[in-house]
This record gives C-alpha cells, structure tokens and sequence, in this order.
C-alpha cells in the first residue's frame, strides 16, 4: 500500500500537481484506505509547521530581500573584484567570488543568480566574453547561495529530520567554499584558453574604499555564525538578529529601503514563506503516513541485503540524489525525500549532518541542470540564450561540481571539522 | 460518528481463532529509557497471552507528534494507545506541582483514591479516554555548571524549563530564571550558554548526554511526574472482556518492570555519570519546598479548591 | 489585459503584519534575555501561533495567484486548451481533498478545545483551527481563480502562468 502511495505522490508531481497537494491527496489516500481518522491531515497541517526553528525560514528570506533591493549588489561585485579581479578572466573570477560572498546574505540560490546574474552577465559580455560561458558560470556559481549560511535549505532539512539546526548551518561552510575554489580552477584554465581579460590590480585606497562601504553587507553571516556558536543567540533567534541588522544597515546606512519600501519587502516575504512553509505543512501529514507504514525501515532492510558497505551506500544515495535534482527544486525534495532517507543513512552509521549538507548540496545542483533546473532558466532568460546552447556549455562546468560533491561525500571530516570544534 | 472507524478496521477477521486487533502506542520515551522498557514489556505480554490476536506496534521518540497531537489522536482513536506526562485533565496533570507528591507510588494512591477515580470518570466520559496506568519516571533534578545548594544559588541561573505555568511559577519562586526552549535545542543551548542549565529526571539527563556539557545535577526532587498509560475508551470497550483484563494485567507489569529496570539504571547512571566527571549535590530541599509552599498552595486552591486540595497534600505525603 | 481587482489585497497585507510581529516578538525575545537577563516565557509560542495563521492564510493567496510550488515540466508544453483543462481537473481533485480536510477538522477542533497551550495558555483549537481556516480560504481562492481562467481563456488571454516568468520579473 505505502508503496502505491509513493508511487501516487511522484505521478502526480510529474503531472504538474503542485507538490503539497501532491503530498496531501497522496496522503488522504493512505488515510482512507487503512481506515484512519481524517481529522489527521488538518492536524498534521498544523503540526508541520507549528515550530519555532522554522520561524528562521521568514527571517532569513527578508534578509536576503532587504540586502537585494538596491546598491547591495554592486558592492559586492566591487569587493570580489578588488580581490580577484586581476586574475586571468578577472570577470569570470569576479563572478565566483560574488557569488560566495552574496550567499553570505542570501538564503537561496536563485536569489544570487537573480541579483547577480542582471549585473555580470551583461558586464561580462561587453568585456569580450562568450555570452553563453557568462550565463554559465553565474548559473554554476550560485550553487553556493544554500551552502554557506543563511540558508533556508538546510533548515528545513533540518526541521523535516528532527536534526539540530546551529551545526548544520555551520558544516555547510567548507562544502561551499570548496565549490567556489573548484569553479575558480576550472574558470581559470578556460581563461587561459580562451584569453579572457583582466583587470589591473586595484591600489590599496581602492581596496579600502571598496571594503570600506562594502563590509557592512559582510558582517551578516558573522552575526549569524559567531551568533549561533557563541550562545549568544539560538540559531532561530540569531536569524532574527541578522533580519534586525539587515533592517538597521538598509534603512540607515545604505538608506535603499523607506518604510514603504519595506512594507511591500513584508508583504512579499511572507508570501513567499508561506509558498516554501505549506509544503512543509503538507510533508508532514505524508512523514506520518511514512513513520506510520515504516518505509524507511523497508527500504532501509532492502538496501542493508545487498550491502551495509558505508561507501557503496552513500554512492548509491548521491546518485538517487542527483536523479530527483534533476526534475524537482531544492527544498521540495528535502521535505519529500530527507525523512525518508535520513534514517536509513543513520543506520548505515553515516553522521546526520553530514549527510544534510551533503543533500542539500546534490539537490542544489540539481537546480542547475536540465529538464528542470530553476537557475538555468533564469540565466537564460537574462542572456537571451537558448536553453540547448547553454546546456551544452553548462556541461564541462558539472566536474567541477561533481568532484565537490564527491569530496564532501567521502571525506565527512570537510562538513564536520568545525561542527566538533564548537558544538 | 466516525470515532470507532479505526477500531473496526484495524480488526480484520482473523482465521478461526477469533478477531484480532491493532494497538498503535505511541510515547515521548526513547528505546533504552526505563518507561520504553516497561513498554516493550506490555507489547510482549499482550502479544503472547493473546496469541498474537492483538499487535501492539510501539512508536517512540514523539514520532508521532507532540505528546498534546498524540492525546487527540487517542481522543480520536487514530492511534490506540499513549503514555505521556499529559493525562488529558488539568485535575490530574496539577498533582506535578512542586513537592506535592513524594514519590511515584503517592501517585498510585491518589489516583486510585476516590477523588482520582472522580477524574478517571471523567476522562472517560467527557474526552473517550481512560487511564489504566502509570510508568515511572525518576523524580526531576536540575544540572548546572555551578553548585547549587539553597534557592539564594538560583538568582539570575537561567534554567531551561516547560512553559507550562506550574514550572515557570516554580523556579521564578526559587529565584531563578526559566527559560523555555524545545528540548532538541536544549544541548546546544546549554553548551552555548544560551541558558545556564535545566531540569528533567536523572534518566533523561543522562540519555541526552549532558554529562558532556553539564557538571553539577542537583538532586532537588522537585517533582515526581510519572508517565499515564491512556487508552481510547471505545476502543477498549469493544475489546473482549478476557482481552481488557490482559491489557490491565499487562499495564500493571509494565509498571512493575519499569519500576525496577529505574532502580537499578538509576545505580548504573549515577556512577558512570560520576566518572564522567558529573558532582552530585544534595541540596537544602527544605529550603526548596518553603520557597515554593506558596505556589503550591495557590495553584493547588485554584485548580481543585480548598477542600480537595488539603486532601491531596495529606495523601501525598501519606505514609504507604 | 485589463487590470483585475486583486480580491486577496487585504489578506496580503495582513500575513505581511503577522511576519512583522513575528519579527518583532523574536527580537524582543533576544533582547529581554541577553539585555535584561529576564527570558520571556511567551515569545516563542506566540511566534509559533502567528507563523501557523501566516502560512495558512498565505497559502491561500498562493492558491489565488495559482503560484503553488510545482514541477511544471508536461504542462508547459502544453498547448494552452489542454493546459486549461488538465489544470481544471486537478483542481477538482485538489477542492475535493481540501474539502476533506476541513469537514475532518471541525471533530478535532472540538476534540483539542479541552487542551491550552503551555504558556499563553491559548486552547489548542485555536492553533488548529488555523488548518480549518486555511483549507476553507483555499477552497474559495482556487474556485475564484477557476472562474477567472475560463473568462481568460474565452477572451484568449489565458497563458501558461509559470513559475520562471515570476522569478525573473523580481
Ligand atoms: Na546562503
Ligand atoms: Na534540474
């Protein structure tokens, strides 16, 4: 029956059926053929999001909402151009390393390609580069936005698996550095290659003008980590914390939001929680029908038949992973899939957070590859390119990213060096 | 009505030897603790006397929701059975109040007394749940980093606690701090600093490892809050007579089994936790129960009034 | 295409009140703390209320802007007669399950009245109700937007409303 039920829920995902009434009817079904009380689905609605760590969820999309309105962007492609804007394809580097530092203040990866994309892309084009490598290394490079926290990805990750928040934002920073050193390797060797310009190296004033206006965007995700791992603040109060900074920096010091402004940045966040967190809501009626028919157990013993080799069972899962980042976004495959999942890779000995960066990050990939891939049709969009042609440039650009994904697979100390320093 | 739904179709008819019936029974508890075990007694008990005609399937971890989703799910007879710290009633959760009850066993004799069966009565009629038991918990202790020996020690310690108002009320009385926080925060919380210590029984300190973090438990006994079996009143009405005594009996093993698997791990985790480096403080508890008389009394009036109040403090501090 | 009266405006504004409060309880949380050293027993579960009230009566107006989350892969290739219709029938099947989903409430709204909230001491059927509300609400934004469709489709102005126009609009 459960399996049907599954079955049920991914037919109608790829119907077209939005995924939290996907997870209800799916849902509802179960309920009714085993005869339990329907008064479930309102309280497992309720239930789902009834949490005091999913308040981060709003918190951190208004601060990457308040940072996106206005000159916030451009001061940080200023500041990754001061420190590598002088390399070979200074611009494509430039790219990179606003993309790491951007996701220091955003929560998602299509907010990064979104904000910097409409800038570089354009700059990119008019320096000499070849449009569809611009609108792929800005598609490759956001991949980072969800890594490095905030990230909205890795908390409901979080929330969904009963896993503590605080050190899942912290394993992701190696993985997301590691992705954009890897995509800087790879930009510099086609720049050689293609003889990609760059610029002069800048003079100290410059760099100290440029950090100068700059470093107050900067200091966001060190509110949220030194916040988070020196007590000072739980994680969810520490998203508060940094939606209270970004509120003080963007109305007094960069002065790009009014309260009118920042009226319709409410309204707008919300909406856009709401949109994530009824999913969530509606996962959770599904996660009791899981928990209920114990499936991962099932599957768990199915896999554990052929092998309790941690490796081949982590290689096996990451191609799964990647298999669904293929057609669904991110934080719809976290809520469907990481309850299940979470408590096979647990038995098979593999560290929980570990394992949800690691997801995040697969899934997170997903979002640049086709047929659905949100940060490709973005980038397309803003460079007028067809979806085959940048496809096919994107192609190269998945070694780099994959090896990423293999590093943080095989080698769990990377994501969790920093958890056992200060958890 | 469709309140008896999940009974009937839980009941496949069963070959020959009769019908045969489902139990869902859900806890707070996690595998290893004490109450867990008591738990796996019952479903041990229940599925060989009944040769199998009942299945009890145990889901542990509030893997089924909070302990107030997992009451309106046995309200509603989703899942059959729980235990939990909520026994439904206000009249029945309020005997937690702080040095009220002695020990598990004072609850025992209240409950069976004939104001608890007043209340049993009206869990069954007003809310379609009965209470057929208790598992024992150990009495609640609190941790800290510092020493605590008097209330004066507590000024400004901010120590993770319920938000119910009986634990806020107590520990404000004992100059403290409380803190509310869900538990799955509370161990960074505590390493963090984010609140200075908390307070839970002995078993559940230990289980989520804050010896690690935590090296003082203060042995304050400040409540003895056991966990009630509730069963879906219907339910259990359309069981067969023979099978509600075996789930009677089986409730009152269970409780006997968990009894002794507290004592004996209360010896074991005492001494681990000592070498683990955990102090244990016997504090002034007199001092403790004087700062506290005054929200005893005053939640005690209001809950149950004058009258009944008097006698629960007299039966539970009655000699057994 | 002629500007339609936004009917969800209202409900707009007030999720967009809620996350401020939310904001605001949460910080004065912090502040109570860290500053004052006095830690607010209520903040956290009055946060968690008005987040449950924000995402129910948010997903409404999702629904009213038929802006739910999706993998829209089939349908975009769709010519837009069949697009309509597909999207009519799963809506069907979704206004089923939301109706089930709020009749199955009203028991269980009854059922939690009995029990209050730990520290505001809110009864729970208030915290569930929002469920109640929220499938309700829904019900009525996905008929109206039906409603809608058909007219769009009959004036010819009825177009795949997909999820990329919108992020790339922002
Ligand atoms: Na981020
Ligand atoms: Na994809």
């Amino acid at each position: 029956m459960i399996f049907l039920v599954i079955f049920l829920m991914i037919a109608l995902i790829i119907v077209g059926m939005p995924v939290a009434f996907a997870l209800l009817i799916s849902s509802l079904v179960y309920l009714l053929a085993e005869g339990v009380n329907l008064s479930m689905l309102a309280q497992s609605l309720v239930r789902g999001v009834d949490s005091f760590t999913l308040l981060a969820v709003p918190f951190f999309l208004l601060v990457g909402e308040l940072m996106n309105s206005g000159g916030i962007t451009n001061r940080i492609i200023d500041m990754a151009r001061v420190l590598v804007g002088h390399f070979k394809g200074g611009l494509a580097q430039v790219n990179n390393v606003a993309s790491l530092l951007f996701s220091g203040i955003s929560g998602s990866a299509t907010a990064d390609t979104v904000a910097l994309g409409s800038v570089l892309i354009p700059a990119m084009e008019k320096e000499g580069y070849d449009k569809k490598f611009a609108a792929a290394i800005t598609a490759a490079s956001s991949i980072v936005g969800p890594i490095i926290p905030p990230s909205v990805t890795l908390i409901l990750f979080g929330v969904v698996t009963a896993q503590p928040i605080g050190p899942l934002l912290i394993a992701g920073l190696i993985p997301g550095v590691l992705i954009t050193a890897s995509l800087m390797v790879y930009t510099y060797f086609i720049s050689k290659k293609r003889d990609y310009p760059s610029y002069p190296r800048a003079t100290f004033r410059q760099a100290r003008k440029t950090f100068s206006s700059g470093i107050p965007a900067l200091l966001l995700p060190v509110i949220i980590v030194v916040g988070t791992v020196s007590g000072v603040f739980t994680p969810t109060e520490s998203a508060a914390i940094a939606a209270l900074y970004g509120i003080i920096v963007t109305f007094f010091y960069y002065k790009n939001v009014n309260v009118r402004s920042f009226a319709s940045i409410l309204m707008k966040t919300s909406y856009e929680s709401a949109k994530i967190l009824f999913i969530i809501a509606a996962a959770t009626i599904f996660a009791w029908v899981v928990t209920k028919s114990r499936v991962s157990d099932i599957l768990g013993d199915f896999l554990f038949s052929f092998t309790t080799n941690q490796t081949v069972i982590m290689t096996i899962i990451v191609i799964f992973l990647f298999i669904i980042g293929l057609f669904m976004l991110p934080s719809e495959a976290i809520v469907v899939f990481a309850p299940i999942l979470t408590p096979i890779v647990m038995d098979a000995g593999i560290d929980p957070i570990h394992f949800g960066v690691l997801m995040v990050l697969t899934l997170t990939i997903g979002g640049a590859t086709p047929p659905v891939g949100m940060m490709l049709y973005i980038v397309a969009d803003i460079a007028k390119l067809s979806f085959t042609k940048l496809v096919r440039e994107m192609l190269p650009l998945y070694v780099p990213l994959i090896v990423t994904v293999l590093l943080t697979a095989y080698i769990p100390y990377l994501s969790l060096v920093f958890v056992k320093m200060f958890f | 009505s469709d309140k008896g739904e999940s009974s009937e179709s839980n009941s496949d008819s069963g070959s020959g030897s009769g019908e045969t019936y489902e139990i869902s029974y859900s806890t707070w508890a996690n595998p290893g603790e004490p109450a867990y075990e008591g738990m796996e007694k019952f479903k041990e008990i229940v599925e060989e006397k009944t040769d199998g005609n009942i299945k009890v399937d145990l889901f542990p971890s509030n893997q089924l929701g909070t302990t107030e989703e997992q009451m309106e799910q046995v309200k509603l007879g989703t899942i059959q059975m729980m235990s939990s710290g909520n026994p439904g009633l206000q009249e029945i959760e309020y005997l937690s109040l702080p040095y009220l009850m002695k020990s598990n066993a004072h609850w025992k004799h209240v409950l069976d007394s004939d104001v608890g069966q007043e209340w049993n009565e009206k869990l069954i009629n007003e809310m379609g749940i009965r209470n057929i038991g208790i598992l024992p918990r150990g009495p609640r202790v609190i941790s800290a980093n510092k020493e605590i020996y008097t209330p004066d020690d507590m000024a400004g310690f901010k120590v993770r606690s319920p938000e119910r108002d009986y634990y806020v009320q107590t520990f404000e009385a004992l100059n403290a701090n409380p803190t509310p926080m869900d538990f799955g925060e509370v161990y960074s919380g505590l390493q963090t600093g984010v609140v200075d210590g908390q307070e839970n029984p002995l078993e559940t300190f230990y289980s989520a490892g804050f010896q690690e973090i935590q090296d003082y438990v203060i042995l304050s006994n400040h409540m003895f809050k056991p966990a009630f079996v509730t069963i879906n009143e219907e339910f259990f009405q359309n069981l067969p007579e023979e099978y509600q005594q075996i789930i009677l009996d089986a409730t009152a093993e269970a409780e006997a089994f968990a009894e002794e698997k507290l004592a004996e791990s209360e010896e074991t985790m005492r001494q681990e936790l000592e070498a683990a480096g955990v102090t244990f403080i016997e504090p002034d508890i007199d001092a403790f129960r004087e700062a506290t008389q005054e929200v005893r009394d005053r939640l005690g009036k209001e809950v149950w009034g004058e009258e009944v109040y008097q006698q629960i403090v007299e039966m539970g501090q009655a000699d057994l | 295409m002629k500007k339609r009266k936004d009917f969800a405006f209202p409900f707009r504004v007030l999720i967009g009140f809620l996350l401020f409060s939310i904001v605001a309880i949460t910080i004065l949380q912090v502040v109570s703390r860290f500053v004052f050293d006095s830690p607010l027993v209520w903040s956290d579960e009055l946060g968690r209320f008005l987040l449950i009230w924000m995402v129910f009566i948010g997903a409404a107006i999702v629904s009213y802007d038929d802006k739910h989350l999706g993998v829209e892969m089939l349908q975009e290739k769709m010519s837009h007669k069949t697009k309509l219709i597909t999207t009519l029938i799963m809506r069907v099947v979704i206004l089923a399950a939301l109706i089930i989903t709020a009749y199955s409430s009203f028991e269980l709204v009854q059922v939690s009245h009995s029990q209050t909230s730990g520290a505001l001491e809110i009864p729970f059927s208030f915290w569930r109700g929002a469920a109640t509300v929220g499938a309700v609400l829904m019900i009525i934004a996905i008929i109206i937007r039906s409603i809608f469709d058909i007219i769009d489709y009959r004036n010819g102005e009825y177009r795949n409303s997909s999820l990329i126009e919108e992020e790339v609009k922002e």
